[in-house]
């Protein structure tokens, strides 16, 4: 076990914000008071890229509170042959580990090399970590393996492969391999080549929003609607939504509901032309001509785009249930989120949700999100069961037990398990 | 060794403290540590009537007596014995190139520069008598000025039509070739399944060749300087008389492996394998065989500190240093000075005479150095030549926050000659040029009276080989000293018996900025207890000097 003190960084590699970079800092925090609770001195870095416009200090001043150094850096490219001189040398680095090109993260100090072992989170490597330095890299999700069309599917998106491939060699050469979802730990093994025996499923936390200090004080005026939580993305799987939408309202005219679509740039499914780069292209193009086509959907469907936390919560809060229907990823803190505030959920059946639904207690109604008439169908158990529906919820006291101060304990000891598992 | 057996020594025949002075560059600034430490040495050793001398080549020799001069050491009593063994190439390489050690400090010539502007001050001042001449018309030269203006308007513009046609001509391949490029970067589209970008990949193919130059110079450099090392080694060889070496670094390996005598080699730190990632540019095979060379073949090695031995020497040469004799001998102390409010306030007068030593780096905002009255302001002083591993910018961030956020009426003196990249950026981005200042290369009696005059003298290096020497030289004129809370800092106040508890208020985490501006302001707030303690300690380790520390240095060698 880990003796006396120990220093780790926790590192973003890249330009986050919502959800991953509030996991980030949930993570830098269960590490921190988890290892308050088992004693161990830790030093925690946190770093993330320097970029004024997109980061305040106002938005780490949790993680300073609880003595996690902040370190913004700069990323920086750095040839193999400046590097691999002084561990080829000193007979330290094995030939397996090498590659042209190396990431440095220059913070302008000790670029984290006074930190024992790094996290990274997560595993857009573009480049690999110098083979002196141990780390772990958080995984979230292989989405692609499932449904490949997020990368392309024509020779000129071939290069998103290659890129994929360079993230999956990265990782590769990770000291271990953090996952929160069995199907994600599968992934790393069998689809990113990872060592089983470096795969690690960590305890999934829930505290994404600050929404324990969030009264709730529903507005019973509203008009009954589902808050469509999603992005821009293919795997998001909205054609066969608005599909099963549409079937849904044409079977049941006499319903009420109405769907409210969020998330970040979901505008661009708006028939509203938007000056981002991304509005031409051929799937937000599609998304709309689905909508087009669809009459009942283009009468019930208003996509709201990107909303700020605090608006987000008040549509949440209002909601008459929350709707997902991914194809596949690292499953949605939305439904937890939901359930906290007495909304219930209508789901995709796929593997992640049905482990964070264990693990949260959960009972969405969930259906097939390849098929939109079992969305229609579901939808109508959804709405008839509405009230049964809510009752089982689980309670806020059970939620409770899962935020980051509760699994704080749990998560510092898979870290140091796998830590001292992997130590060469 | 006791003073008064040297002098029979020297009495019966001149027995030198033999001392090698080489170095791939000839060393620029006499504010560099190690140059700081030799000089001490150097005049320690003397004032115990030990002749010194030292061996170098043609190459070297200037630099030597420039910078061990800086530091008061008395050239005249030091003996050299300059061997011509000198790489005439590394001369013009070095004249070229004017690197420094790592790709940060580098530094391009400043040949091109002179010649620049040399050329233009004689166009600034030629071009008007031409042109006043010419408009000076009178009836006594009209007849000659006339038909004169007229040809040289004419062969003016003849000029300018012909520079004009040139650039066109030259202008046209590339502008052939931009296209040519754009039209190969749209045609890939159809071509090519991979949507690679030429121009960039050409661009990339440029850089590799820049770097692999620069590279190669590089390996060139020290492929010549191994030669310049053996040829050096064998000329010592030669004179029988000298039997013993000394080395205040461990860069010169192929002299220690050749030297048919007994060699004493300084290690005084391994900092580029601690922080590889910081020093990129500085790594070299050449280099770290020059270490191991040095540290296998030497009698006996030198570390500052315990942390370098145990920490650095053991862990990343364990087999060359397995039967090796390594002996720690910290640095000495100042002694401390009687001080007052009084002289702190002569102290700023004075410097207000030193001010011709304040350079501007940044030539994009400024025309001429900030001007400042040291009576007028308080500063905190960071004496170093800044290194990747010195930790400036966060000092730099803590003294924003300072200024910025608190109005604090402050500025921050460096000595450092350049700003590295990163610190240059903030400066320049958080528009700091006229309250950081940069006095690089100052004598020492300019260096003494900025740490009197300073509010605080603050080192936030993340790693030092010995002892950090801003302390001793802070405490010893009351003026308040912070460190970085790292190991080898732990090692000098714990060695002279102080504990944690005792130095807490005197360290901060060099990480953590917010660390350090607190420390920084309670410090600036309440500073009479620290600057008393401090003093009280620094009294206390002035009991081991420099002279204490050469008497160590020189029974080592003597007993090799």
């Amino acid at each position: 076990m880990v003796q006396g003190s120990i220093k780790l960084a926790l590192i973003l590699p890249e330009l986050y914000r919502g959800g991953t970079l509030r996991g980030a800092k949930n993570i830098a925090k269960m590490l921190m008071l988890g290892s308050i609770t088992a004693g161990v001195r830790l030093e925690l870095s946190f770093g993330h890229l320097y970029d004024t416009s997109l980061y305040h200090d106002s938005d780490f001043e949790d993680l300073k509170e609880l003595g996690i150094k902040v370190r913004p850096f700069k990323r920086e490219v750095i040839s193999s042959a400046h590097i691999d001189i002084v561990f080829d040398y000193l007979k330290k680095t094995s030939q397996g580990k090498k590659a042209d090109t190396y990431w440095s993260f220059n913070d302008g100090v000790a670029n984290f090399e006074d930190c024992d072992f790094w996290i990274i989170v997560s595993d857009r490597l573009q480049h690999p970590i110098p083979p002196h330095r141990p780390f772990a890299v958080i995984v979230y999700d292989y989405i692609q393996r499932y449904v490949p069309e997020i990368f392309g599917l024509t020779p000129k998106t071939d290069g998103n492969w290659m890129q994929y491939d360079a993230y999956a060699k990265a990782t590769r050469g990770a000291q271990f391999v953090i996952c929160t979802t069995n199907q994600t730990r599968l992934d790393c093994i069998n689809y990113a080549g990872v060592n089983h025996e470096r795969v690690y499923k960590f305890p999934m936390e829930f505290d994404s929003l600050n929404i324990q200090s969030k009264p709730i004080v529903k507005n019973s005026e509203v008009p009954p609607y589902l808050l469509w939580t999603t992005n821009s993305t293919q795997h998001k799987n909205h054609i066969n939504i608005i599909l099963g939408l549409e079937h849904y309202f044409k079977n049941y005219p006499e319903s009420e509901i109405v769907v409210y679509m969020t998330g970040i740039y979901t505008n661009l499914f708006t028939s509203k032309e938007d000056s981002d780069k991304h509005y031409f292209d051929e799937y937000p193009r599609k998304v709309r001509e689905t909508i087009a086509s669809c009459p009942q959907v283009k009468k019930r469907l208003k996509i709201w785009g990107n909303l700020s936390d605090e608006i987000y919560l008040d549509k949440l809060i209002n909601a008459y249930g929350i709707l997902h229907g991914a194809l596949y990823d690292n499953g949605t803190y939305s439904i937890v989120e939901g359930a906290w505030f007495g909304v219930p959920s209508i789901s995709s059946d796929y593997p992640a949700i049905r482990e964070s639904c264990e693990n949260f207690s959960l009972k969405p109604v969930l259906f097939n999100p390849r098929n939109p008439k079992d969305l229609a169908k579901s939808l109508q158990v959804f709405v008839s069961n509405h009230s049964q529906i809510i009752d089982s919820l689980p309670t806020q006291e059970r939620l409770i037990e899962r935020t980051y101060s509760k699994m704080a304990g749990k998560y510092w000891d898979s870290f140091i398990a796998a830590y001292e598992a992997t130590r060469d | 060794m006791r003073q008064h057996e040297i002098k029979t020594m020297t009495n019966k025949l001149p027995v030198f403290f033999e001392i090698v002075f080489l170095g791939l560059n000839p060393i620029e600034h006499k504010s560099e540590g190690l140059i700081v430490l030799l000089s001490d040495t150097i005049n320690a050793l003397q004032k115990q009537g030990v002749l010194v001398r030292i061996h170098t080549t043609g190459r070297h020799i200037k630099s030597i007596k420039r910078v061990l001069g800086g530091n008061n050491v008395d050239i005249q009593k030091v003996s050299f014995l300059v061997y011509k063994v000198e790489a005439i190439t590394l001369v013009l390489i070095h004249f070229l190139l004017h690197r420094g050690r790592s790709k940060v400090y580098e530094q391009k010539s400043g040949i091109l520069k002179n010649i620049k502007n040399k050329l233009s001050d004689t166009l600034r001042i030629v071009i008007p008598r031409i042109f006043t001449w010419s408009l000076d018309l009178s009836p006594l030269n009209i007849w000659f000025k006339v038909p004169l203006n007229l040809g040289l308007i004419l062969g003016l513009t003849i000029l300018i039509c012909i520079l004009f046609l040139a650039t066109l001509i030259l202008l046209f391949p590339i502008l052939i070739i931009k296209i040519g490029l754009r039209l190969i970067n749209k045609l890939q589209g159809f071509v090519f399944a991979k949507r690679k970008n030429i121009p960039r990949h050409l661009l990339g193919v440029l850089k590799k060749t820049y770097n692999a130059k620069n590279r190669l110079v590089q390996f060139l450099q020290w492929q010549i300087y191994t030669k310049e090392q053996i040829r050096f080694a064998k000329k010592i060889n030669a004179n029988k008389d000298i039997k013993k070496l000394f080395f205040f670094t461990a860069f010169d390996g192929f002299v220690v492996s050749h030297f048919k005598g007994s060699s004493l080699v300084t290690l005084p730190d391994f900092i580029t394998l601690v922080y590889p990632l910081r020093f990129i540019a500085a790594h070299n095979k050449d280099t770290l065989e020059g270490m191991r060379l040095s540290i296998k073949n030497a009698k006996a090695v030198i570390c500052y500190s315990e942390f370098v031995k145990m920490e650095q020497l053991y862990k990343f040469f364990p087999k060359e240093v397995e039967n090796q004799r390594v002996e720690v001998i910290p640095q000495g102390y100042f002694p401390t000075l009687e001080t007052s409010n009084h002289k702190k306030e002569e102290a700023g007068k004075k410097l207000n005479e030193k001010r011709s030593y304040i350079i501007n780096p940044f030539t994009s905002l400024l025309l001429n150095p900030p001007v400042v009255d040291f009576t007028q302001f308080n500063f905190l002083l960071y004496p170093t030549i800044d290194r990747p591993h010195k930790n400036t910018l966060n000092l730099v961030k803590a003294f924003t926050k300072l200024l910025r956020e608190y109005n604090f009426n402050i500025k921050l003196v460096l000595t450092t000659p350049h700003p590295s990249r990163d610190v240059e950026q903030f400066i320049l981005e958080q528009r700091l040029q006229y309250d950081v200042i940069f006095m690089p290369s100052v004598d020492l009696e300019t260096l003494d009276l900025l740490c009197e005059k300073s509010s605080l003298v603050v080192h936030p290096s993340l790693a030092e080989g010995g002892d950090v020497f801003n302390f001793s030289r802070a405490a010893s004129t009351k003026t308040p000293a912070l460190l970085a809370d790292v190991q080898v800092v732990r090692e000098m106040f714990e060695r002279e018996g102080l504990s944690k508890d005792d130095y807490d208020d005197w360290v901060f985490d060099p990480i953590d900025v917010d660390s350090l501006f607190e420390k920084i302001k309670k410090t600036l707030l309440n500073p009479e207890k620290i600057i008393e303690n401090q003093y009280a300690y620094s009294k206390k380790l002035s009991i081991y000097s420099f002279d204490d520390m050469a008497r160590r240095y020189l029974k080592l060698y003597e007993s090799i």
